[in-house]
């Protein structure tokens, strides 16, 4: 199965795309001018999005405008959870569901350091990835042992034992009622950048969607972007043989206990950041915020998105936050307004739409959003290659 | 003394239906490697079909419960043909989340249908008891841990002494062989799903006569499956009773001494312990280790 399909597809991309197989271009962040202009464009879309969304504008159609600051901001920082699960259980295949007790344990640190101990802000999020990533080695210490359904298994076990250990902190450090946590303000030294106006009280505190839009969008290009560069490395490639196969990976060479654990940091880091990031975001936390839900929530993501792709992670989140109000949107459109069943049970109808959209995604297209991309991508390529033959076939 | 002996008669009672719940996972998961987060969604509308049944349209034992059954096997037959048969041998996080979109299907169907409200639960077995010293039994206590094991010990004699059995457990041993000597997959497939929905069918009906209320968090039963079949060994039949009934007893007894918030902990370390100490479980294949 797999050799058929991953045959066409290598010579698909050296025909169509003519690209070189050299090593030194196979390591590049970017290897052909397709891809450094997407990347240009997609830079260019996030700087000017949220100029386009801090405007007033009212779409036809009553297209909720208002709400897109808050699910962008939300995209954003699942993204980072994202990308961290797909290059743990996408790329090393180590398939772990203790996801939320990384989200916890960002969520602990901002607690602990950032609400108790008056740590800044800025200092919470390496502090988080520290943690995050120390703790990692330990939850991945089983993944040494079993693998496959059995470390699913144990990982989802360490999700239990994690919220447990959260109420019993939240209970004993700041009551029933959950976690406040303070809004960031920006470090005095740098109010000297025009354009910064500071509140009455001198300082320029983080609050609003327009304001965590460009932190959330800083933090996730240096995660994402750190991902991308530690799969480029002579780690990211162990990853992939220990995947593939373990036994034969160390046969090669790779030592599997530090690739099984260095992977596992790497990933509980990421998502500890962004669990800190979403604590902060949201102001609040309580032991009633963590739920299998949002493990399967990631795993939808990354599926949908594209499992075992880096882009896939930022396409699930998208896909995730978006679906849900595009189809809440849907279900108001004048025509489908006046179906008094519909509107009655309007959350049902959202929900099951969602599940069967993803049921859909998978039946149709298991690589996902990511493979629809490449899809799309490759025939454009091909189109541009077959307008160029042409070109050359009439001179 | 008493209190130890109340609490393992209720960790007993609730891992009866753990024991079920894991039953009909463990026969999705034999046969077609799909882990199955949907199993206690199957429950939660079987449930609701009772209450639909016994309470709404106000039929009899048998009818209800036929009504239920047969409403899941066509579930199952769903399954199979709608979802998983297109699917067999995508990578294992696929298969999850295709079963944990139709849990969200079967959820949003739900709430549609029967709305958020919570309704009465069914009450079409014997109330009442007997004590034990002065430790109080139900019936229905009694009636679901007696389901479970007729329940548990039909499905072993189907898989031990029947032709379907025999197939059944020639695929789960090695599909490519079972194919060369005349057995179609498909076939396995659907009956595997057909039974594990069956079970739940069973396990839904008994328990809307249990819990205070039915209601859409029901189906959060279908989690405690995991350590339970884990606990049995993931691909056994007879195991999957056994450590249901272990686990609901190690949280009734562990919640009772400790609190309530501790049932999680103790139901997920002893799942945990197993793991790393014997991962083929109690009573599981030991070369699956090697998956």
């Amino acid at each position: 199965m797999t050799a058929q399909e991953s045959a066409p597809t290598i010579q698909r991309r050296s025909s169509i795309l003519s690209r070189q197989f050299d090593h030194a271009n196979e390591v590049k962040l970017l290897q052909t001018r397709p891809q450094r202009v997407t990347r240009v464009l997609t830079l260019i879309f996030l700087l000017v999005l949220p100029f386009l969304l801090a405007t007033d504008f009212s779409p036809p159609l009553d297209f909720p405008w208002a709400t897109w600051f808050t699910v962008v901001n939300f995209a954003i920082i699942a993204s980072i959870g994202a990308v961290a699960m797909n290059l743990l259980s996408g790329y090393a295949g180590q398939v772990s569901v203790a996801h939320v007790a990384f989200l916890i344990v960002g969520s602990i640190v901002g607690a602990q350091f950032g609400e108790i101990w008056g740590v800044p802000f800025w200092f919470l999020l390496p502090l988080a990835a520290f943690w995050g990533a120390l703790i990692g080695v330990i939850v991945g210490l089983p993944a040494l042992r079993v693998r496959g359904l059995y470390l699913f298994m144990a990982t989802l076990a360490v999700h239990f034992i994690a919220i447990f250990i959260f109420r019993r902190y939240q209970v004993d450090q700041f009551g029933f009622s959950g976690i406040v946590y303070t809004a960031p303000t920006l470090p005095d030294w740098l109010l000297w950048i025009p354009g910064l106006d500071e509140g009455a009280n001198g300082e320029f505190t983080i609050r609003g969607n327009w304001r965590w839009y460009w932190l959330n969008l800083g933090v996730a290009a240096l995660c994402i972007g750190f991902a991308a560069n530690l799969l480029r490395t002579s780690w990211g490639r162990a990853f992939i043989a220990v995947r593939e196969n373990d036994a034969a990976a160390a046969f090669m060479g790779v030592n599997v206990t530090r690739v099984k654990l260095l992977v596992f940091s790497a990933s509980s880091g990421l998502v500890a950041v962004s669990g800190v990031l979403a604590s902060y975001y949201l102001g609040a936390r309580s032991d009633e915020s963590w739920t299998l839900e949002i493990v399967l929530d990631y795993v939808t993501m990354i599926v949908v998105g594209g499992f075992g792709s880096l882009l896939g992670g930022v396409f699930g989140a998208v896909f995730f936050y978006v679906t849900p109000v595009l189809l809440s949107w849907v279900r108001e459109l004048p025509f489908l307004e006046n179906i008094e069943w519909l509107q009655e049970h309007g959350h049902a109808v959202d929900q099951m739409m969602y599940g069967l959209c993803v049921v859909l995604v998978l039946l149709f297209k298991p690589s996902g959003i990511a493979g629809m991309w490449e899809d799309t991508r490759d025939a454009v390529g091909r189109f541009v290659e077959r307008r160029k033959q042409g070109a050359a076939d009439e001179q | 003394m008493s209190e130890l002996f109340r609490y393992l008669i209720a960790g007993i009672a609730v891992g009866s239906i753990y024991g079920l719940v894991a039953l009909g996972f463990v026969l999705v998961f034999k046969a077609t490697s799909v882990l199955n987060f949907a199993q206690g969604e199957f429950l939660m509308l079987a449930a609701y079909l009772a209450v639909t049944a016994a309470v709404t349209n106000s039929f009899g034992l048998a009818v209800s419960l036929l009504f239920v059954v047969l409403a899941l096997s066509i579930v199952g037959v769903v399954m199979h043909f709608g979802v998983t048969k297109k699917l067999i041998g995508e990578p294992p996080f696929t298969l999850i989340l295709v079963t944990i979109g139709v849990a969200i299907v079967i959820r949003g169907g739900l709430l549609m249908f029967y709305g958020p409200l919570e309704r009465s639960s069914v009450d079409l077995l014997p109330a009442g008891g007997f004590t034990i010293g002065d430790v109080p039994v139900t019936w229905i206590d009694v009636i679901m841990f007696t389901v479970a094991v007729v329940c548990s010990a039909a499905f072993f004699a189907f898989f031990r002494w029947t032709t379907m059995g025999l197939k059944m457990r020639a695929t789960a041993e090695n599909l490519e062989a079972a194919k060369v000597v005349g057995i179609r997959p498909g076939q396995v497939f659907l009956m595997a799903w057909v039974i594990a929905a069956f079970v739940a069918g069973i396990a839904g009906f008994f328990y809307a006569n249990r819990v205070a209320v039915v209601s859409l968090s029901l189906s959060a039963i279908g989690l405690r499956a995991f350590p339970a079949a884990m606990l049995g060994g993931i691909t056994s039949v007879e195991g999957a009773l056994i450590g249901g009934i272990i686990v609901g007893v190690v949280e009734q007894v562990g919640a009772g001494y400790l609190g309530g918030e501790w049932r999680d902990v103790f139901a997920f370390s002893i799942m945990l312990l197993v793991l790393l100490i014997r991962p083929s479980g109690l009573f599981g294949d030991k070369e699956l280790v090697r998956v």
